[in-house]
């Protein structure tokens, strides 16, 4: 009688995993440390379509572990196509990078996620629609954004008198969310720097000068209120600069974990679960994780977390 | 028809899934929001609520919780903190714990929750994907070569 009930008892027990609601796993996984998380994606098909595409799945994790969101820093090596020559048409996205400016910003906010659809990271499924909603630029045009909610598909045009430059490159752009204003902004690295306030009409205001401008061409990654970007610091190096989205001011600056070094750019991510991951052409990337937000650290507390080829 | 006790605290009765009763202190069952609910609809009056998701087993186990956390208060922290560990180590493996998660999820006892689900969290950490699956008994759906696409492409977190 024994064996049979322990036969009874896996049956049941195998009706109750595949009854097990999705909150309940959901709840569990966001408890994980991200690399954690990334392992469960191999687990079976739902697990990965909860972990990578479930806007809902993403606002618990950084609800529940708010000491599990990292900045993270990353040298990448310099594309060749920057090297050589202007571009000669403005890339619609490019593949060393992932824009989770959009993502963070539509996970800090209680209200129902904002995205803004100019940018877009490599082959994600979850940004196939937001790489559709792109706004495509004619020649010589002025910049027009557009700001879309993908999940009602509500959208606001701005526009604003910020140019193309005579390359057809375009500035970076970034979008953010800060809390304490509870306010979404356009951040331009145009010259000047420009910035624009949703919601406030169409008026656009420059931030000259802006006491640590970003280096390089990666973008901006925003979290905790404040963006988040590599500058050069005068005989000082390379350094991460945190600016306040509510008052616009900066908030601190430390320098990189290692020396600048050749031919690398420098970008920083924010990473939550699996969504993290970066594509790099299949060469190696290095990443650090500061490990206490705002800490002036250094070099030897920031810790090379994880070295891996794509 | 509700019992009340010499110190004038109400009881209520609990049923589970297999018709076990546990008589209990309001204060102890309304930990659940469920159950407080109920009462407060006044589906309570009858005397025995029934829970037809949870059975005696799990069910006994949920009202010790319960019953710790109702007479403790904030002082006791450290000593409710070390209670807990106790209880979660008691309950013995994932299986026992996945039952008592799916308990606390039906009757919302947020601490409940928390605790179990943190500590299935920390028996999955630093598990493989197939050590995870055998543990919960889950079926392995890829196809050989979306297990070589997601392997490929989450490659880092494997090392």
């Amino acid at each position: 009688t024994r064996r049979r009930r322990r036969n009874t008892e896996a049956v049941d027990f195998e009706e109750l995993i595949n009854d097990l609601p999705i909150e309940i796993i959901a709840n569990i996984l966001s408890r994980l440390p991200f690399k954690n998380i990334v392992r469960c994606k191999m687990v079976c098909n739902s697990w990965r379509h909860l972990i990578t595409s479930d806007p809902y799945f993403a606002k618990l994790h950084l609800s529940m572990t708010p000491q599990q969101q990292y900045l993270l820093f990353y040298p990448y090596p310099i594309p060749s196509r920057l090297r050589d020559k202007p571009q000669s048409r403005p890339p619609l996205y490019d593949k060393n990078m992932i824009d989770l400016s959009s993502t963070s910003t539509s996970v800090t906010t209680s209200s129902s996620p904002v995205v803004m659809t100019l940018e877009v990271g490599p082959k994600l499924g979850m940004r196939e629609r937001r790489r559709r909603a792109l706004y495509k630029m004619g020649p010589g045009s002025r910049l027009r954004f557009r700001v879309c909610n993908p999940i009602t598909g509500e959208y606001i045009v701005i526009e604003s008198s910020i140019k193309r430059a005579e390359d057809g490159s375009y500035p970076r752009m970034e979008f953010c969310y800060g809390p304490s204003s509870d306010q979404y902004k356009i951040m331009v690295w145009s010259k000047p720097v420009m910035i624009h306030t949703l919601g406030s009409s169409n008026l656009w205001r420059s931030l000259d000068p802006i006491p640590y401008p970003k280096s390089g061409s990666s973008k901006a990654a925003s979290l905790n209120g404040a963006l988040h970007w590599v500058c050069s610091v005068k005989h000082q190096g390379v350094h991460v600069c945190a600016f306040d989205i509510g008052d616009e001011a900066v908030r601190f600056v430390i320098p990189a974990p290692r020396p600048l070094r050749g031919d690398h750019l420098y970008g920083i991510i924010i990473t939550w679960g699996g969504q993290s991951y970066m594509r790099d052409g299949g060469k190696c990337v290095d990443i650090w994780v500061m490990k206490e937000y705002g800490e002036k650290e250094e070099e030897d507390q920031e810790e090379e977390m994880a070295r891996f080829w794509c | 028809m509700s019992i009340t006790t010499e110190n004038n605290e109400k009881m209520i009765t609990l049923m589970s899934s297999d018709g076990e009763e546990f008589v209990v202190e309001e204060a102890v069952a309304a930990q659940s929001q469920t159950i407080k609910h109920l009462i407060e609809d006044g589906c309570s009056t009858e005397g025995s609520i029934p829970l037809p998701n949870v059975t005696g087993r799990v069910l006994s186990e949920v009202i010790q919780y319960c019953k710790k956390h109702s007479s403790s208060d904030d002082k006791e922290e450290k000593e409710l903190e070390a209670w807990d560990a106790e209880f979660v180590k008691a309950a013995d493996d994932h299986v026992a714990l996945t039952d008592l998660m799916m308990a606390a999820n039906f009757l919302d006892i947020k601490g409940l929750l928390d605790l179990v689900a943190q500590t299935l969290a920390n028996m999955i950490t630093g598990k493989s994907p197939e050590e995870v699956r055998r543990m919960w008994n889950i079926k392995n759906d890829f196809t050989p070569e979306e297990a070589e696409k997601v392997r490929k492409e989450n490659q880092w977190a494997f090392e």
